[in-house]
């Protein structure tokens, strides 16, 4: 039997993992009106959302150079700071995963409350 | 904040020069503007040492600036499964055969064993660091080609499920390989008896290689009398194998103990020290003694690696049959 404290290790990691798809969505979402990285990490803490900044600027410069954000460098209160915004094609992203966001809520919802028999028998042989 | 300047200047040390400026800039903002906060909540500027564990806590600024890099391999997830394979397939099949030989010459080899300790052992273990390393650089190098051309769809998506070779079961026995084995035997035994009986083991073009005189009668005898033994035992079991073509446990254990006595024979046999003696029309006079001597060496080294080999083969009968039932039931449980 794996020692409670190895358990916590685990759950950790898959805390971590679980965590990892939902940040792309909240900072994308975030991102809907613009904000330079300091004040969206406060507005994401402040709805439960923790991401330390070692995550969120390798993530906004990923998602920039997929071309889901946009962002310049402004100054303000005397100080440059990079604003980003979502662009369009984030934004249509954004939708689409908010879509398979629900959707993935639902299975989970039904396969937790044991409905998902019909879906499982729905898939053909040999999948 | 020339604390917060100098941690900075680090993690920009590690940056991809072309957007150090960038980020150290963005980051620095971030950073300040935390401390900012911080202040205003206690009235006052932080300490040397709050500045401190704060930036701590931020990251060694290797381990912050590795989040910005591009994660790259030398070996991939993809290959390296295979890579790890092939890599204890090298040590297995190269470097423990090369020690295990060292070793029965040491043991064995009065002479080589003189040459070879003191100093001598420095050299070896080089020798064998050499090896290890050539064999691990070469299997690294190719893997790390492989990972920079495994996009190239010609080499991973060229493949059919067709084309993948059958299901292998470990305790089928390949027809071919016992009738191979059979065909050796009775060879070797034919060699054996015709030969090994008189001195001359070969003559023609001019070369004859003889028995070096020396080694008393009985003990050529024994040795005669053991290889004929071994031969005999290896053909009844080559035969059986070829009309029943799968292995049990009391036939894994008959092939590991030929193997175990062919082994000690061998080692007795290197201990020994048979000479071959080279003469003829076509063999210099001046360099018969010398051509002798290295041949004489190469059959010393021809009997310690077969010993070696007896002792692998041996070895893995013994472990398979450990688990013979249990690798039976797993094999027909997965196919």
């Amino acid at each position: 039997m794996t020692p409670p404290s190895d358990n916590n290790g685990v759950l950790e990691s898959l805390r971590l993992e679980l965590r990892r798809g939902c940040l792309v969505v909240a900072v994308l979402a975030g991102l809907r009106t613009e904000q330079y990285g300091y004040t969206l990490r406060k507005a994401l803490a402040e709805h439960g959302m923790e991401i330390d900044e070692g995550t969120l600027y390798p993530l906004l410069r990923r998602l920039e150079a997929q071309g889901l954000l946009v962002s310049e460098w402004r100054e303000e209160d005397k100080r440059n700071k990079r604003f980003y915004k979502i662009s369009r094609d984030g934004k249509a992203v954004l939708k689409q995963m908010l879509a398979e966001w629900e959707n993935l809520g639902t299975s989970l919802d039904a396969i937790l409350k044991g409905e998902a028999h019909g879906t499982a028998k729905s898939l053909p042989a040999g999948s | 904040m020339e604390l917060l300047n100098r941690y900075l200047q680090a993690v920009k040390f590690w940056l991809p020069r072309a957007q150090q400026d960038d980020i150290i800039t963005e980051l620095g903002e971030d950073i300040r503007s935390q401390v900012e906060e911080r202040e205003s909540e206690l009235g006052r500027k932080l300490t040397d040492a709050e500045m401190e564990a704060f930036l701590k806590q931020r990251g060694r600024p290797l381990l912050v600036a590795e989040k910005y890099l591009p994660h790259e391999f030398l070996i991939g997830p993809v290959l390296f499964p295979a890579y790890w394979f092939v890599l204890k397939l090298v040590l297995t099949c190269y470097i423990v055969p090369w020690v295990a030989v060292w070793g029965a010459f040491m043991m064995l080899d009065t002479s080589y064993r003189i040459q070879h300790t003191g100093f001598g052992i420095v050299r070896d273990a080089f020798t064998l660091w050499v090896i290890a390393l050539n064999a691990f650089t070469v299997v690294t190098v190719v893997f790390a080609v492989l990972e920079r051309a495994k996009d190239q769809s010609w080499l991973f998506d060229q493949w059919s499920p067709g084309k993948l070779p059958p299901v292998r079961n470990i305790e089928q026995i390949s027809r071919f390989g016992s009738a191979t084995e059979l065909v050796f035997g009775i060879a070797f035994f034919t060699f054996w008896w015709l030969k090994i009986l008189t001195p001359t083991l070969f003559d023609s073009a001019g070369v004859t290689i003889t028995l070096a005189p020396g080694m008393p009668g009985y003990l050529f005898a024994t040795f005669f009398w053991c290889f004929l033994l071994l031969g005999c035992g290896n053909i009844a079991l080559s035969a059986f194998n070829l009309v029943r073509p799968y292995w049990t446990r009391s036939r894994r254990a008959i092939r590991a103990s030929l193997n175990f006595a062919a082994a000690l024979i061998l080692l007795l046999l290197a201990k020994t020290h048979a000479g071959l003696v080279v003469s003829g029309t076509a063999v210099p006079l001046d360099k018969a003694p010398e051509i002798s001597r290295y041949l004489t060496l190469s059959l010393g080294m021809a009997f310690a690696i077969a010993a070696v080999v007896c002792v692998i083969v041996g070895a893995v009968d013994l472990w398979r049959m450990r688990g013979h039932d249990r690798q039976s039931m797993r094999h027909r449980m997965a196919f």
